[in-house]
């Protein structure tokens, strides 16, 4: 134990995890479980965490950005919102001023129906969105030009149907939505695959499609992508430092972090929770956000939501 | 069903398991009594605590701690009209002038007792229908929903006091336009935020009620210079006259049953459940202010026991805090919902099994310290009024960390302070403020489900009942005038 101690190249004993959420929410559960894989597996002695809401996620931007200089291991955990909020003007900063270090989970998006809905398959959803005879509402757990929205928006437009028609009411979180599909009060859900998994495993719900490379094998559940709806799309889960950190700081916490996910402690953790890896470390994540940024960009312009 | 429980009580009566009853109620007890906390933060700080125990004992811990801050939020609400959440905002209407009258540890003592019988009755009626309520938490919509807040709304202004209608109207109102400042819920626009971040999620529950409340009645005290309560606490205010018990205790047995299916429905249960049964019990009870604290503390405590259906039988948390709680289960691989009665009864019938045990180590915890905390309302002015303001501006400024906030706050306290001189009531404004949102977001939802058609409203045979009942008691005040 003394000699791995040594071993480490001065390996930072402690970390502080800022949460741009309040707690008990995807964020902060993200937040937590890499702080217990990192103090379980002894490769840190604690971690400390600061659930900073505000803003939409705006305030603890700011406060990263502005004292950016005075926090020693410090990392932000952050989400897609965070690009989404940036390219809408929400807050003045965007990912370029933090020092993106790794993602570490993805979330992919779902459409979803009530078990018994007469609706069976995407392509059901599509014809019946199309029709204006039939008064089609899709629910989702946030505002209008967020997450929910959008997956639904890129699924849309993917199969000719023009987003900005369909009838999308917003809920306050993905458990009223759910709530509210099977109240019957929507005829169709738009949410993520972590939410809902376990009410399709339960047969509450029936998801007709993910937004995944590929389907969920177990759960029976099939990619859009091998339904010919050539939409791939993540709420990926990350952790970033600081935008003035130093090259060798930044290194020791990439490697840090991919110690991490490769302990059995933080694949314990995404089985708990059901979320679907996705670790890319430094430069595959910058890659990685550039080309969600594209995406979102040029899908929100379509909606009206940013000015070209 | 009688297996289930002999189960559930054979899980929750090992040794470890009664001792994380009895550590979380305390912990969450004692975290509820501080002005500005509630059962949220309390839940969120033992998060760690919970990572090391076993999902049965961790579990049985957690709830204690919701259901432990839950019944000690009365008391700063009592003793310094500070509310610390939404629910207890109720009991201060009638408690904290109880404690002005030196009367603080007999309303102490009642709302410990409503809070036990609230939550005991709570956990039966789970015991007893826990697997059938799945269908209430999901029976009715955004119509209903916009109905039964409007209706909420309605009783405080009709049930004012004559002279007090038309300025409980229009300090509703202006509790309303506090709670539109934000970000617009359906339609992602910035309202009245003066392009700050500062407001950009809204005001702070916690400010307003701060200000309103504790502050502008700190700020009361300290310019009129009132009368010491006077009067000796001891251990005999805990024993309540066998006449009153039997006066409130069918006020506790409607109020908890109330609150109990209130607190089914997804979204604000505790809350609506609260003043509904405040303002039923004071309309058309007997009106005296024992039984305005026994109704809103047995409902506020059945409907955080209500709120574990939806959580329990489908899997979907219907409130902050359940969902709050729905992450403590996933932490330890539990997946909420039809599957956890069937695959792990013990954990399910041991929860709530020790729903029991925990209510009776609260009423053991709360009542001995009753006269001790009692003796705060006795403090001298020139000490209590800074320990109050002190209290205030931590509340606010451990929950947001925003010096911006602060300085909104005693904004706000300043401008209360002068509207409750000139007569105008604060409580329809608070009303106004935490229902504001949940009234907004669903009739505008309602309103596009009908494309923009107000009759749809009267479509739903549920809303429409409500509607009715709604507009009869508008017109409670016109006969009355006939009547004199």
């Amino acid at each position: 134990m003394l000699l791995l101690g040594l071993s480490l190249p001065l390996a930072a004993e402690r970390l502080h995890l800022v949460i741009p959420a309040g707690p008990g929410g995807g964020l902060d559960a993200t937040a937590r479980a890499l702080g217990n894989t990192l103090t379980d597996s002894q490769l840190l002695q604690g971690v400390s965490y600061e659930n900073r809401t505000g803003g939409g996620g705006g305030k603890a931007m700011a406060y990263f950005v502005n004292s950016g200089a005075s926090l020693d291991d410090t990392l932000l955990v952050n989400s897609a919102p965070l690009i989404v909020r940036s390219l809408q003007g929400l807050f003045p900063h965007s990912y370029r001023d933090l020092t993106p270090i790794c993602g570490l989970i993805a979330d992919p998006g779902v459409i979803a129906v009530r078990a018994n809905s007469p609706l069976s398959s995407w392509g059901d959803v599509v014809a019946a969105l199309g029709d204006s005879r039939k008064r089609l509402f899709v629910g989702g757990g946030s505002v209008k030009g967020s997450l929910d929205h959008i997956t639904l928006s890129l699924l849309a437009q993917a199969d000719g149907i023009d987003p900005r028609k369909i009838r999308y009411l917003a809920y306050d979180g993905g458990a009223k939505a759910l709530l509210a599909l099977m109240s019957g009060e929507v005829d169709v859900l738009v949410s993520g695959l972590g939410e809902t998994l376990a009410a399709h495993q339960a047969g509450t719900i029936r998801i007709l499609g993910v937004t995944a490379d590929s389907g969920h094998q177990t759960a029976g559940i099939t990619s859009f992508r091998d339904q010919n709806v050539d939409v791939v799309f993540y709420n990926w889960r990350g952790v970033f430092a600081p935008g003035d950190i130093e090259p060798t700081d930044k290194k020791r916490l990439v490697e840090l972090l991919t110690e991490a996910v490769a302990t059995p402690t933080w694949q314990q953790q995404l089985d708990r929770y059901g979320w679907q890896p996705k670790f890319l470390p430094d430069q595959l994540f910058v890659e990685y956000l550039q080309e969600q940024e594209r995406q979102l960009q040029e899908i929100m312009t379509d909606l009206g939501l940013v000015r070209r | 069903m009688l297996e289930d429980i002999l189960t559930g009580i054979s899980t929750a009566l090992t040794f470890s398991n009664v001792l994380w009853v009895a550590f979380g109620c305390l912990a969450g007890t004692l975290i509820g009594m501080m002005p500005g906390l509630g059962p949220i933060t309390a839940i969120a700080l033992m998060i760690p605590v919970s990572y090391s125990l076993d999902p049965t004992g961790g579990l049985i811990m957690m709830a204690g701690v919701y259901y432990g801050a839950v019944f000690g939020g009365s008391t700063s609400s009592i003793l310094i009209n500070a509310p610390g959440v939404a629910s207890t905002v109720a009991t201060s209407f009638d408690g904290y002038p109880m404690a002005r009258d030196g009367q603080a540890g007999k309303a102490l003592a009642i709302a410990a007792y409503a809070s036990f019988f609230g939550g005991t009755t709570g956990a039966l009626i789970l015991l007893v229908f826990a697997s059938s309520l799945a269908s209430v938490a999901v029976s009715i919509q955004s119509a209903e929903y916009a109905a039964l807040v409007l209706f909420a709304m309605t009783c405080v202004v009709v049930f004012a006091q004559k002279s007090e209608r038309l300025p409980s109207l229009i300090t509703l109102l202006l509790g309303l336009m506090l709670g539109s400042v934000g970000t617009d819920q359906l339609g992602s626009v910035q309202r009245f935020t003066l392009g700050t971040l500062h407001l950009s999620d809204g005001i702070p529950f916690v400010l307003v009620v701060m200000a309103t409340f504790a502050l502008a009645e700190a700020f009361r005290l300290a310019m009129h210079s009132p009368e010491q309560p006077s009067g000796t606490f001891s251990m005999r205010d805990l024993l309540i006259p066998l006449t009153l018990v039997r006066r409130l205790l069918p006020v506790a047995g409607r109020s908890s049953v109330l609150g109990f299916f209130v607190g089914v429905l997804p979204g604000a249960g505790a809350t609506l459940a609260s003043f509904f049964a405040y303002d039923l019990e004071k309309r058309l009870g007997d009106g005296s202010r024992e039984a305005g604290v026994t109704a809103p503390e047995s409902a506020n405590n059945a409907a955080s026991t209500g709120s574990f259906v939806p959580l329990l039988s489908l899997g979907v948390p219907g409130s902050g805090t359940s969902a709050v709680l729905l992450g403590v289960m996933l932490a330890y691989g539990l997946q909420p919902g039809p599957g956890l009665v069937s695959d792990q009864p013990e954990i399910f019938w041991g929860v709530i099994v020790s729903m029991y045990l925990g209510n009776l180590f609260l009423l053991a915890l709360n009542l001995p310290l009753i006269p001790y905390l009692a003796r705060i309302v006795s403090l001298p002015v020139q000490v209590l009024i800074p320990l109050v303001i002190t209290f205030s501006l931590l509340g606010v400024l451990l929950t947001t960390f925003s010096v911006f906030d602060l300085g909104l706050m005693l904004a706000l306290a300043l401008v209360a302070t002068i509207l409750r001189s000139q007569g105008f009531p604060l409580a329809p404004l608070l009303l106004g403020f935490i229902l504001s949102g949940l009234f907004e977001e669903n009739l505008r939802r309602a309103l596009l489900l009908s494309d923009g058609s107000w009759l749809y409203l009267l479509d739903r045979p549920l809303a429409l009942g409500i509607l009715v009942i709604n507009l009869a008691i508008c017109l409670i005040p016109l006969w009355n005038r006939k009547d004199s």
